[in-house]
């Protein structure tokens, strides 16, 4: 395996870490996740009940995922501050949007699906 | 009100706009208060001088000259980031703040060159583009008086030739030093540059120091010019707020902005908006303003400095909640430690050591009060390790109080969980 794959999945595990982190704070108590590996990078899906009265939560997480811009500068000197936060903090909610290169998410009534890919680098 | 409604519509420029004016007024501020030969004279003497701590511009060129300084820098640094081709958010407020503050005691337009070369080619070194280190490089040009020590201990073009060589060197090594850094303080040090080069610059200075150097440390510090300098800060915060209302209706839920810990990285205009980042950077440039007055400091280039730098991190992590702790226990130093408060240093390090607003943001008001305790010791003694070339000594001492207090907290907070968890 390349050298650079192994970075990615790093910063993959670390993803994970925060996302189901951040789920538990917006009270799921049944996440199920998948992580596939392509050719030209690492995906994840993530499936989750969440507490509706925590619902603005979950929507800020999908806000967060899918930012208007994404900066690189972001991801070369922070990213190993993803996964450190025990409380699903915003700012380490918005760096995992920053890092991934597509997110795809979908909040229903009382589910959330994530669709996260990073390409290896 | 037609190129307000486009602004307010395409809000992803406003910062790069709001920089832009903010360099423009700099500029012209330095020809209403100098005269052009007045202005380049000064703009000379900065360049030619040494620049480690404290080396006041607007003492050893003047006013005009200071100003011009600093606004060229902006202006170069906005360049470098819009032909970098990154989107303008919390981190390019902070750092184009910081890099106009630091030009008013430290940086010029010629010192800092090396350093954006040395970024520069480390980026091409690893075959990435420029804008993945394009704020590391920036942020790196702290070490700038190293390079001008080496111009000032040779002579000539060999000077030349060295300088740009160390600066070379030190810009291609902050990157990979300021990622490692920033996981030892896990993000509770805003400055993580700060300490990333503090660390080198150690090393730099324990090397000249094993040849026999001795680095001098200087205090130019003007004064006089509390009304002229203070007027006009007054006004850019209060316009920065007024701008904030404009561009955000909602602006009376401004205070959902403390729930924010402020640990890297809480990019406020990303988190919360532009309108809301404006009102808070306002708000903490008037708290710092305020403060530096009120203790009977004079408002120069280096409070200029650190004025300026927290009100551009209150677009990346500062608001009032998280600075005030840290703010006040540097002042209560004061009155139980050997500090003074009119002493330079102390100033500073009042208005700088809001670096550690996330420990007050993640911890509580109480912590944070002992951080600021902390941090205005150690800030007072750590200069000399780095021979006084780290400009951002702050967030060298910052980062160390961090890799201290930090596990100390998680531990006492860790321990009294689990005996509420056992009662």
């Amino acid at each position: 395996m390349k050298q650079t794959s192994v970075i990615t999945r790093e910063k993959m595990s670390r993803i994970l870490d925060e996302l189901y982190t951040a789920l538990f704070t917006a009270g799921a108590q049944n996440i199920s996740m998948n992580i596939k590996r392509w050719d030209d990078g690492l995906s994840i899906h993530l499936e989750s009940d969440y507490d509706p009265a925590l619902r603005n939560k979950v929507e800020d997480l999908a806000r967060f995922l899918k930012p208007e811009v994404r900066n690189t500068a972001f991801e070369e000197t922070y990213w190993a501050l993803v996964g450190c936060d025990r409380t699903g903090e915003d700012s380490e909610l918005m760096l995992v949007g920053q890092m991934v290169d597509s997110a795809d998410v979908s909040v229903e009534e009382h589910r959330i699906r994530l669709c996260l890919f990073k390409k290896y680098e | 009100m037609k190129f307000f409604d486009t602004l307010s519509s395409n809000k992803k420029d406003i910062p790069f706009y709001y920089a832009l004016c903010l360099s423009a007024f700099m500029l012209s501020l330095a020809f209403c208060v100098d005269t052009p030969l007045q202005v380049l004279q000064g703009f000379w003497i900065i360049i030619s001088s040494p620049a480690g701590l404290i080396t006041d511009s607007i003492l050893i060129g003047g006013l005009g000259a200071a100003f011009f300084n600093a606004g060229l820098v902006l202006l170069y640094s906005i360049f470098l980031l819009r032909w970098a081709k990154v989107p303008f958010s919390g981190i390019s407020i902070a750092c184009l703040f910081l890099m106009a503050g630091f030009s008013l005691f430290g940086k010029d337009i010629w010192n800092i060159q090396p350093f954006i070369l040395g970024g520069w080619l480390y980026s091409r070194y690893k075959k990435e583009p420029f804008s993945r280190y394009i704020y590391t490089t920036l942020f790196g040009t702290t070490l700038c008086p190293v390079a001008s020590e080496v111009g000032m201990i040779l002579d000539g073009f060999v000077a030349v030739i060295a300088m740009v060589l160390v600066g070379v060197a030190i810009g291609f090594l902050i990157p990979p030093i300021a990622v490692f850094s920033v996981r030892a303080h896990q993000g509770y040090n805003l400055y993580n540059v700060g300490f990333a080069a503090g660390l080198l610059g150690m090393i730099f200075a324990s090397l000249c120091k094993s040849f026999g150097y001795e680095f001098q440390t200087q205090s130019k510090w003007s004064s006089g010019n509390n009304f002229l300098l203070g007027g006009w800060l007054a006004f850019l915060f209060l316009f920065t707020i007024a701008a904030g209302l404009l561009l955000e209706p909602k602006w009376k839920n401004y205070p959902r902005m403390f729930r924010h810990s402020g640990r890297l990285i809480a990019d406020f205009v990303l988190l919360d908006g532009i309108g809301f980042s404006l009102i808070n950077m306002g708000v903490v440039g008037c708290i710092g303003l305020a403060t530096t007055l009120l203790t009977g400091n004079q408002i120069n280039g280096p409070t200029m400095g650190g004025i300026f730098t927290m009100c551009g991190f209150a677009a990346f992590g500062k608001h009032p909640k998280n600075i005030l702790p840290v703010m006040f226990g540097v002042l209560v130093s004061t009155v139980i430690m050997v500090h003074n408060l009119q002493d330079p240093s102390v100033v500073l390090a009042a208005l700088f050591g809001t670096a550690l607003a996330p420990i007050a943001g993640q911890f509580g008001w109480k912590w944070g009060i002992v951080a600021g305790i902390i941090h205005s010791c150690v800030v007072l003694n750590v200069g000399g390790l780095h021979g006084w070339m780290n400009l951002y000594n702050n967030g060298f001492a910052a980062g160390l109080v961090c890799i201290v207090l930090v596990p100390l907290i998680e531990a006492i907070r860790n321990h009294n969980t689990t005996e509420r968890r056992t009662v």
